[in-house]
């Protein structure tokens, strides 16, 4: 086995992880990212590394460049193919609004113009019967006249229950290519084959609009490693969390948008497994912002439902991340009712916190770590940037003034408030997804989620909060220990009274073999097949997924199936609906592959430098106490103490609160567990 | 300010609930009496009351004058 | 009671999570209830109150519930006393005459205990899609009393001590005309309280009782003084305006409202003596529901994060002559009130203080969800089912921005229903649904666009539908304000098999209003025609910005020949 290399370009920085199996050793690096130059951004993060490019046997690559062209309006032209009647679906989307009270508000403008929407003369019923046959000239002629009008488009095409009858869309596909043989063409059931005809259309419309960016970001990245005598393929990692290898990939561009967020989840996931807890909450607090997301059976939570923004959906199976406006940067402010509020505006990395002193003058959560000693001012980010601590408490002494109190208190404070926002909003993910995040672990990724991670944990009750190695680079690792993922989520509309067991078995069988073929063309191996239904009271608008068993599906294996939803059910809600009908809305068959085996990242022996310290910092109801400090180099496995402590690494800091246990493990995660839980 | 408060008391068959006579809203358990000009009045309490003398009535007069 | 005051960080905390308690029951409640109407359009209330029954606590799902959800409570509690609540109780109750805003909305109630002290109430109200009554989905636009409209409850214990009553579920059952429906959506108002309960109870478990109560109480005071600073900016005096629905569904005749807002200090006082009397149909509104329409437009106007709590309802004095459209009494009808008349009363407060506030509002909306409802029994299934179907208007434009194309009224946040789902569940096929250009408000700001459906009855399907919508007349248009252009109309029209062309109910049916009607009859290849109005514009046409001009042609929001005409376009 060769080097499995794992990159994540960012906004600001590309990270780079590389593992060599055998040796048992790693590499890390970082480089600036060039939002301009995204091939030359890589092939700098692999020169950088220093690894003979013939060792390597697989790169994996996650991307923002979908998600940045979509977000700034720098794709192809689209021209939409619907159903005739349904042009304007794109433009009067869902009717509802963002907030309730504000005349402020922009409905989400569509990637296409109105005068390149056209009506194909077309019906299917809610079947997937023909009532009306495709005509296919009128379609040419109208194409041909959109194509002579302006710029070279792409063509997406979306027509009314495709995802029962692919027949007219395929038939659109096949004239477009004999005539326009130059035009790219993406089909909403290909895309996207569930109902919602807004949904899937929105989807589509990103994959077509992305569709030609995506192709010169794939060609200019293969031929940059070929010229650097990679010759081993290389992989995109998906919105799913799989990756697949780039050539495939590349087909399917609404399935890479959130390729650059994916790795989070999937990188928590590892080192949640490799902690030993299976039900885990990701937390990666970064400067700006926070992501949430949940672990369970040790995988992340999965949803089709991502909105680039409120009412601007693309419905592609993708890592179900949330998005909170806390971070290091998040500014503290006092609200006309007098209240201390905290974010989610942000200083951002200019002008930064007031300690960076670039002009900041408002105080922050990072200035409020400084002042209560939980930051070391000359150890931020390894020492790179220096931080004033005077600035900090000025910046916080004037927000002091505001609130009649002092700048100690204000910064105490500020963290309580951040971090209750952060333990509410975990709540209402849990919520959403009918669980008690009590017996979860937090997994503490960012700069600054192993700072606040055990005190969220104690405002949710949690008692448990995993510290990955380096959890400044959770995403790189999520691209490393990516593997090949398939999911197939398409919409059915069955119900346990109308539907055999023979049906459904049938149905299973038919998407197993589609989804397989697909794995294997984006280079898996050893698939493993999970099959689930998605199931409701009829009437109800929300589903519960059910797992189904592997193999034939005889009447017994759907009694057992039901009898799951009705346990599921009434776990969480207290109450069950025997009697009422129930219906499957969603069949699910996802193929995946075993994660790969990594080595520990663990110090072998404790490295220099990582001597004992001490300082005083600053904890609730205690005040500032004497708190030791250690390097995280100096955590061999097996090292265990109790808090009051603070570990220091280049990347983050992790608070260890008094009453929590701290252990460091052979995999690199530290361990904190609340002492009365012991 | 020289109101007095009242239950509300109703018969089985007195399904209904009475309203203020300044703001309208329902009295659901007390109502606050008070004469106003020389004329009874029943509100949801002294707010409403005070909020008849220095707003309704001087409306009224304008209206009427 | 402790006397100190709490620190103000451990009351936003808990500011926080009375909120976040009232989200959680919210989202227990879409995932697990059964009307459409409740899980997709979201049409439903979650709040929280303390012992004393103030609210303190509300999550924002439906505004047209912002008074309703504290009043219905509030006077419910009060009308039962403290004393009759003991633990695993919980209350139902629709009327609305005690606080309700129609009867399709159920509040449930249930009192909190924790180690045997009575600490709070959690309530929720949701709209259930069917409760009996002369019309399916038990929407009478031509009801002439409250009788018509469906099964009235007092307050009444429907749990008693953690068990159910069935006696209570029995007459339920036995009303309405889809029980099933009805089993499943209080079922998951009733399991949702207990979500959030455990949430509470958690909580106070964490801080301890007198902490939590004491955070409510200073919590109102804290909203208070907020509300009371954004009014102080609004520059005194007195502000009127006067609107029109075109009529009640029962009399062909105009209903006039008349509002004056006086703003004093840091008070207000909204006043709608002038108002005409209680109509004899069904478009009156409740106190609850002229209360949350005045609610939902001073929200507009003001700090979107001030808690809603009862301490920001305290500065607003509103002033709703009993027996007026805006106050119906017994047993005058009220189904339309809180779907139809919400938006244009909320708008017309707006619209009285544009000349205090220009920056601030915006010119009328659409401000009419166009309820279309019906049922029947299924061709394929054989089942009964019954559908409340909405669309979206356009809005009115600001002096900053146009008004956004086809958004639902401002009383409601419902989503439409993809055509997909509508034609997997019932028997009607869209023919189209698209925008319908130049029917935003002319302005230097255009008002935002209104949409057109049409519909067709599909094989052997027999439906029978009720429409509830307004501005079909000429001259109702949503207002523009500043000199803008009154928006597009709206239309409610059929063509039955056969016909050549689209004509009025009225018409072909003979209803009393156009726009209003009842318990009519469709069959297999009978189309219904659905326009949604447009918005009103803001400011004078002549100055909008050519570059917008060229734009809307571009785009054909606008037709060149109205953009000649109207914004001296010269193009093409």
């Amino acid at each position: 086995m060769g080097i499995r290399i794992g990159i994540d370009t960012g906004g600001t920085f590309t990270d780079l992880i590389a593992v060599d199996p055998e040796r048992g050793s790693w590499h890390l690096s970082k480089v600036p990212s060039r939002p301009t130059d995204p091939v030359g951004t890589i092939t700098s993060a692999l020169d950088g590394a220093g690894i003979d490019p013939a060792d390597v046997e697989l790169v994996v690559v996650g991307t923002t460049i979908g998600i940045n062209a979509v977000l700034t309006r720098r794709g192809a032209r689209v021209v939409y193919l619907t159903t005739d009647g349904f042009q304007d679906v794109p433009f009067i989307q869902r009717i509802n609004r963002k907030y309730h009270y504000d005349f402020s508000w922009k409905k989400p403008e569509p990637l296409v113009h109105r005068p390149d929407c056209i009506g194909v003369v077309e019906r299917l019923d809610e079947e997937g019967r023909e009532l009306e046959p495709i005509d296919l000239d009128a379609l040419e002629r109208e194409l041909a006249e959109r194509i002579a009008a302006g710029d070279p488009p792409a063509v997406a095409v979306c027509y009314l229950f495709s995802y029962l009858n692919p027949a007219h869309e395929l038939a659109t596909r096949e004239r477009i290519r004999e005539r326009f043989p130059d035009v790219p063409v993406s089909l909403s059931h290909e895309i996207a084959p569930i109902w919602r005809e807004y949904e899937r259309g929105s989807t589509v419309l990103v994959d077509a609009y992305l569709k030609p960016l995506v192709e010169r970001y794939v060609d200019g990245v293969s031929t940059a490693l070929e010229e650097r005598g990679t010759t081993s393929p290389w992989a995109l990692l998906k919105t799913n969390g799989g990756q697949a290898v780039a050539r495939e990939a590349r087909e399917r561009p609404a399935h890479l948008l959130l390729s650059g967020i994916a790795g989070g989840g999937i990188g928590a996931a590892h080192f949640a497994r490799a902690a030993g807890a299976d039900r885990a909450i990701m937390v990666d607090m970064g400067g700006t912002s926070a992501d949430v997301c949940l672990i369970l059976d040790g995988e992340p939570l999965y949803s089709s439902d991502f909105e680039i923004e409120f009412g601007f959906p693309v419905s592609v199976p993708s890592i179900s991340t949330r998005t909170i406006g806390a971070g290091g940067g998040s500014i503290g402010w006092v609200d006309p009712g007098g209240f201390l509020q905290v974010g989610p505006q942000s200083a951002g990395a200019q002008p930064g916190p007031a300690c960076y002193g670039q002009g900041g003058e408002e105080a922050t959560i990072t200035d409020a770590n400084v002042r209560l000693g939980r930051l070391d001012p000359e150890y931020f980010l390894g020492g790179k940037i220096p931080l004033d601590p005077s600035l900090s408490s000025a910046a916080l002494g004037r927000l002091a003034g505001a609130l009649g109190t002092d700048e100690v208190d204000v910064a105490s404070a500020m963290l309580r408030v951040t971090n209750e926002n952060m333990a509410n909003a975990i709540r209402i993910v849990t919520v959403e997804e009918g669980i008690d995040p009590r017996d979860f672990a937090l997994v503490a990724f960012g700069g600054a989620g192993p700072t606040h991670g055990c005190e969220i944990a104690e405002s949710i009750g949690m008692r448990r909060v995993v510290v990955p190695p380096h959890p400044g680079l959770g995403s790189a690792f999520g691209a490393l220990s990516a593997q090949p993922r398939v999911d197939d989520v398409r919409s059915v509309y069955l119900t346990d009274r109308g539907t055999s067991a023979a049906e459904l078995d049938r149905l299973f069988a038919e998407a197993e073999e589609r989804s397989l073929a697909d794995f294997a063309a984006q280079g898996g191996r050893d698939p493993e097949v999970r099959r689930s239904l998605a199931m409701r009271y009829q009437g109800q608008n929300y589903e519960q997924e059910v797992p189904v068993p592997n193999g034939r599906i005889d009447d017994a294996a759907m009694a057992g199936v039901y009898a799951e939803y009705g346990r599921l059910y009434e776990g969480f809600y207290g109450y069950r609906l025997d009697g009422i009908p129930v219906e499957l809305v969603r069949l699910s068959v996802v193929i995946s592959a075993a994660p790969p085996a990594l080595p520990g990242l663990a110090p072998e022996e404790a490295a220099a430098g990582g001597e004992l310290r001490q300082r005083e910092v600053y904890f609730p109801g205690q005040g500032f106490v004497a708190t030791r400090v250690v390097h995280r180099d100096a955590l061999v496995p097996g090292t265990a103490f109790v808090g009051p402590a603070i570990v220091e690494s280049m990347d983050s800091t992790v608070v260890v609160p008094p009453g929590w246990w701290l252990e460091a493990q052979a995999s690199g995660v530290l361990d904190l567990v609340r002492e009365e839980a012991k | 300010m020289s109101g007095r408060w009242e239950p509300v008391v109703n018969q089985i068959w007195e399904t209904n609930v009475q309203p203020c006579e300044c703001c309208g809203q329902i009295v659901a358990k007390q109502l606050w009496i008070a004469e106003v000009e020389g004329v009874e009045r029943r509100f949801c309490g002294p707010a409403c009351e005070e909020l008849y003398r220095s707003y309704v009535v001087p409306k009224q007069q304008a209206a009427a004058s | 009671m402790s006397s100190t005051a709490l620190d103000p960080v451990t009351l936003t905390i808990m500011n926080n999570a009375f909120v976040n308690i009232c989200r959680e029951m919210g989202i227990t409640m879409m995932r697990t209830a059964f009307s459409p109407i409740f899980n997709e359009g979201l049409d439903f209330s979650c709040v929280l109150f303390d012992r004393h029954a103030n609210l303190i606590g509300q999550a924002e799902f439906c505004p047209a519930q912002i008074a309703a959800a504290v009043y219905a409570t509030r006077w419910t509690i009060e009308e039962l006393g403290l004393e009759a609540f003991e633990p695993g109780d919980v209350v139902i109750h629709n009327d609305p005459y005690r606080g309700g805003t129609h009867m399709p909305e159920h509040l449930v109630l249930k009192p909190v205990f924790h180690e045997g002290h009575l600490v709070g109430f959690l309530a929720n109200i949701g709209h259930l899609a069917e409760i009996g009554g002369k019309a399916v989905g038990s929407f009478a636009s031509d009801a002439t009393e409250i009788f018509q409209e469906g099964l009235r409850l007092p307050p009444v214990k429907i749990m008693k001590r953690g068990e159910h009553d069935m006696e209570i579920w029995r007459i339920l059952m036995t009303n309405h005309r889809t029980p099933r429906n009805t089993w499943g959506d209080i079922n998951a108002q009733i399991g949702s309280l207990r979500v959030s309960e455990r949430s509470f109870l958690s909580l106070i478990d964490r801080y301890g009782r007198e902490t939590v109560e004491q955070a409510a109480t200073e919590l109102l005071d804290y909203s208070e003084r907020w509300m009371r600073n954004e009014i102080s900016a609004i520059p005194d005096g007195t502000y009127a305006f006067s609107g029109q629905q075109e009529d009640d569904g029962v009399v062909d005749q105009p209903v006039n409202y008349h509002v004056e807002v006086t703003v004093k200090g840091d008070e207000l006082i909204v006043d709608w003596t002038g108002t005409d009397p209680q109509t004899q149909g069904p478009i009156n509104a409740t106190y609850a529901v002229i209360a949350g329409a005045v609610y939902n437009a001073v929200f507009h106007l003001t700090n979107a994060n001030i808690p809603k709590n009862h301490g920001a309802y305290r500065p607003i004095r509103i002033i709703a002559p009993p027996g007026s459209a805006v106050n119906v009494q017994y047993p005058r009808p009220c189904v339309a009130g809180n779907t139809e008349s919400h938006a244009k009363l909320a708008d017309m407060v707006i619209a009285a203080l544009a000349p205090a506030l220009p920056d601030r509002v915006a010119a009328g909306e659409g401000g009419t969800a166009c309820n279309f409802l019906f049922g029947g029994v299924h061709p394929k299934t054989g089942d009964y089912y019954a559908n409340y179907h909405l669309e979206g208007g356009g809005w009115g434009a600001t002096s900053y921005q146009d008004g956004n194309d086809a958004i639902i009224v401002k009383n409601g946040n419902c989503r439409n229903t993809p055509v997909e789902i509508f034609e997997t569940r019932y028997p009607l096929r869209t023919i189209k649904y698209e925008l319908i250009p130049d029917s935003g408000g002319v302005g230097k700001q255009r008002g935002g666009l209104g949409t057109r459906r049409i519909m067709r009855v599909t094989e052997g399907a027999e439906i029978t539908a009720n429409a509830l919508l307004d501005r079909t007349k000429p001259g109702f248009g949503a207002w523009g304000i500043e000199g803008g252009g009154i928006g597009g109309q709206a239309a409610i029209r059929v063509k039955r098999r056969g016909d050549t062309e689209f004509r009025t109910f009225s018409e072909v049916y003979g209803t009393r209003s156009p726009s209003k009607f009842t318990n009519v009859t469709l069959v297999e290849g009978d189309e219904v025609l659905i326009d949604s109005p447009g918005g009103g514009g803001y400011g004078d046409p002549g100055e909008r910005d050519p570059a917008q001009v060229e734009r809307d042609v571009f785009e054909g929001f606008v037709s060149p020949e109205r953009a000649r005409e109207l914004y001296g376009w010269e193009g093409r």
